[in-house]
């Protein structure tokens, strides 16, 4: 989509959350665009008028391959990066991280985790600095309280996180720590804010397939316990399925399908959340799609983006003229499912038909 | 575990062949201050032409080091400290055994023999050397051939891997991820190796590309004739890839079968464990629950199975009974072999008592039948 013609599209028809029901809206992002100028005057659309909501309590996946925008988005809900266009709302009210004391009031209330506890925790401090930094920044206008924070208070921190006995973890550096309980570190340490909204950039990716469940699994009891509203960046779509109550699908910098985790991946309507889907492994049809050669990118990731029209165009078995040459605007097609794309009819038929007959299910655990 | 293990346990899979490659009684320890960590402990394995087998374990399970241990790359404090590697190719007259080989000799028989791609492709290409120039280097490296036939055959490499010609000129930083995943492929098969062994080869790529890059091996795979040890800690990613699977732990093997057995009718607890750690995108949403824990500290392995602390069939009797690879009887496949001898095939899961409180995802499935422990003598 060309800055031209931004604006024209609505980007989000009255498509209902399916995070909707888990609790109250804490934060929301209205159309919300990110350019970055690139040398010789060109311009990179990285977001490009994204409109979603996170709910108290409940998860909302953005699933996308590298490149996309979903970690940009990330940091343009974290205040870390300027709007090009849109509004971002925290509880009603529009964000504000203008002064130096505004953006700290703003930081108390959404917190951000990232993908590599290597490299986001200081190897220089142990882990009661890591926690006590933040309860001192966060906590100390609250009521009754003053001073550095005790040292029951971070052990409370870490038992919430699991790491048991805390006494044992405090001292401890960084390097003394194994992946996942770095990991888990990082997680106390967004926690000590008392965040309402925790965003999570590829929070288990850099962990060892065996314990990243057992890492959601923590952030969902967490996510119970302090009602957060979490945001899980991600470019495993099967890991969203179980974790996630709504996934976005994010391809070049915008939302072409949204929808209840289950429904979703169950039945992709968008071509790209379609190849997303069939190139998961699959481990109850072995070997099949690989052998076959099936399954492949007709175009490969080579194929780049398109200057103009839908974005995918380029590796799209579907594309035809008209999808060269315009965009398709988020089109809903039932009352909690969206998706971005002039030929929905032959992609996903039967998501289109089921829209009209049958009542909408789905999202988590029903 | 005891050093006595019957050889023909682990070989027997297409036992007409000799296996390109056979690790025997493979050791290798860390010497650290602390002590010596044994990061492969007496492990055996044989590789048969044009098999993919796959070694899975969480990281410092040892799988790398005994894959580099195999070829010999490993520097101190990485010791090997026992075994064989006995390499057969159809190009030698007599199988070698790569330890025993001069530098000289490691020299022609890497990468010519045995190629490796690596699980950076980011750092493993260098950063100021065309594509062009680095397929080069390895092919004047390894081939007697004139320049002009080493440009056309760097060209038909980058055909092979389905990267246009014009790339030869571009650097590594000009190419996409999964593109330069695809030139250390190019240049790994550039020798035309008997075996290649790739280390994570796509754990930094999106799923869409990884399932390119994995399409794009098994058809090489099949046209070029090599064979793979892949390693990896995705063990769905085996199921559909590899012919056998080893499962690796702490150093040592606790289970090794055919890719389905293993998926079907795992035997150790440790590889029931993973084939439930990943959630699955088709089918039912099943019961998922990860292992918990954290691997054991290989300065001072404890007596008995080395995953005791996570196992939820632990028993008392694990820290004593000889806990070394034995056949499942109930198996079909001849070479099924499990270092556990009290949970078998048919054990059914323990799921509520053993899960709960480790962060289930989701409410545990009622178990269809009542645990049974049956016993098989090692």
């Amino acid at each position: 989509m060309s800055i031209a013609d931004s604006g024209a599209q609505p980007q989000s028809p009255d498509v209902a959350s399916a995070a909707a029901r888990r609790g109250a809206l804490a934060m929301e992002a209205i159309s919300i665009s990110k350019d970055f100028r690139l040398p010789r005057g060109q311009i990179l659309h990285a977001v490009r008028q994204v409109s979603f909501g996170l709910y108290r309590g409940a998860v909302v996946a953005l699933v996308g391959e590298s490149g996309s925008g979903k970690s940009t988005v990330a940091r343009l809900l974290a205040g870390q990066e300027a709007l090009t266009s849109g509004e971002i709302m925290l509880d009603g009210a529009p964000m504000d991280v203008s002064s130096h004391k505004a953006f700290r009031r703003y930081k108390s209330e959404v917190q951000l985790v990232f993908q590599d506890p290597f490299s986001s925790l200081n190897p220089v401090h142990t882990v009661s600095y890591h926690l006590e930094r933040p309860l001192r920044l966060h906590q100390a206008s609250g009521p009754g309280r003053a001073g550095r924070p005790g040292k029951e208070e971070i052990a409370a921190l870490l038992q919430q996180v699991r790491l048991t006995p805390a006494d044992q973890f405090l001292p401890k550096y960084p390097y003394e720590l194994s992946g996942g309980q770095r990991q888990r570190v990082s997680f106390a340490r967004a926690l000590a804010a008392r965040p309402s909204v925790l965003l999570a950039d590829e929070p288990v990716s850099m962990l060892d397939v065996s314990i990243r469940l057992e890492m959601l699994g923590l952030l969902d009891e967490l996510r119970r316990d302090f009602q957060l509203a979490l945001l899980y960046i991600t470019h495993d779509i099967a890991s969203a399925r179980y974790f996630a109550d709504e996934i976005l699908v994010m391809y070049a910098g915008e939302i072409v399908e949204r929808g209840p985790a289950e429904e979703l991946t169950q039945h992709p309507a968008h071509p790209y959340t379609q190849l997303l889907v069939a190139s998961a492994p699959d481990p109850d049809n072995l070997g099949s799609t690989l052998r076959a050669g099936g399954q492949r990118d007709a175009r490969p990731e080579s194929a780049g983006l398109a200057a103009t029209g839908c974005p995918f165009s380029p590796r799209c078995p579907l594309a035809d003229d008209h999808c060269r040459r315009e965009d398709p605007a988020l089109l809903r097609v039932s009352p909690t499912r969206a998706a971005a794309c002039w030929h929905l009819d032959i992609a996903a038929p039967e998501v289109l038909a089921g829209s009209q007959s049958r009542p909408d299910h789905g999202g988590v655990g029903t | 575990m005891s050093a006595a293990r019957d050889d023909g346990a682990l070989g027997t899979w297409r036992s007409a062949q000799e296996p390109v490659l056979a690790i025997r009684d493979f050791s290798v320890v860390y010497r650290t201050k602390g002590g010596d960590v044994r990061a492969v402990d007496q492990v055996n394995l044989d590789l048969h032409a044009g098999e993919v087998v796959g070694l899975v374990g969480e990281s410092g399970s040892g799988k790398s080091t005994l894959a580099y241990g195999a070829c010999r790359l490993l520097r101190a404090p990485a010791l090997i400290t026992s075994g064989s590697v006995r390499y057969q190719g159809q190009r030698m007259a007599a199988p070698t055994d790569i330890m025993q080989l001069a530098p000289g000799q490691l020299k022609d028989l890497r990468w010519r023999e045995i190629a490796i791609v690596f699980q950076s492709a980011m750092n493993a290409l260098n950063p100021i050397l065309s594509v062009g120039a680095q397929l080069l280097d390895v092919i004047h490296a390894h081939l007697p051939i004139s320049r002009e036939e080493a440009r056309e055959k760097a060209a038909s490499l980058l055909d092979l891997v389905s990267i246009p010609r014009s790339r030869l000129r571009s650097y590594p930083h000009e190419l996409s991820g999964g593109m330069r995943q695809r030139v250390m492929i190019a240049m790994a098969v550039a020798t035309d190796p008997e075996i290649v062994i790739m280390d994570e080869p796509t754990t930094a790529l999106d799923v869409v590309v990884q399932r390119d890059i994995l399409a794009q091996i098994v058809e090489l795979k099949e046209r070029l004739q090599f064979s793979i040890l892949f390693i990896t800690h995705d063990l769905s990613l085996l199921l559909e890839l590899a012919d056998r699977i080893a499962v690796m732990y702490a150093g040592q093997f606790l289970e090794v079968a055919t890719a389905s057995e293993i998926q079907h009718e795992p035997a150790h607890p440790y590889t029931k464990g993973l084939l439930h750690s990943f959630p699955s995108l088709r089918g039912p949403r099943r019961e998922l629950a990860g292992i918990p824990g954290s691997p054991p500290d290989l300065r001072s392995p404890s007596a008995g199975c080395p995953f005791l602390p996570r196992c939820p069939y632990a028993t008392d009797d694990c820290t004593r009974i000889d806990m070394s690879l034995a056949r499942v009887a109930t198996s079909r496949d001849p070479g099924h072999v499990t270092a556990c001898p009290f949970v078998l095939p048919e054990t059914p899961e323990r799921t509520a008592a053993a899960r709960t409180g480790n962060g289930a995802l989701m409410a545990p499935a009622p178990a269809d039948a009542e645990p049974s422990h049956e016993e098989l003598t090692p």
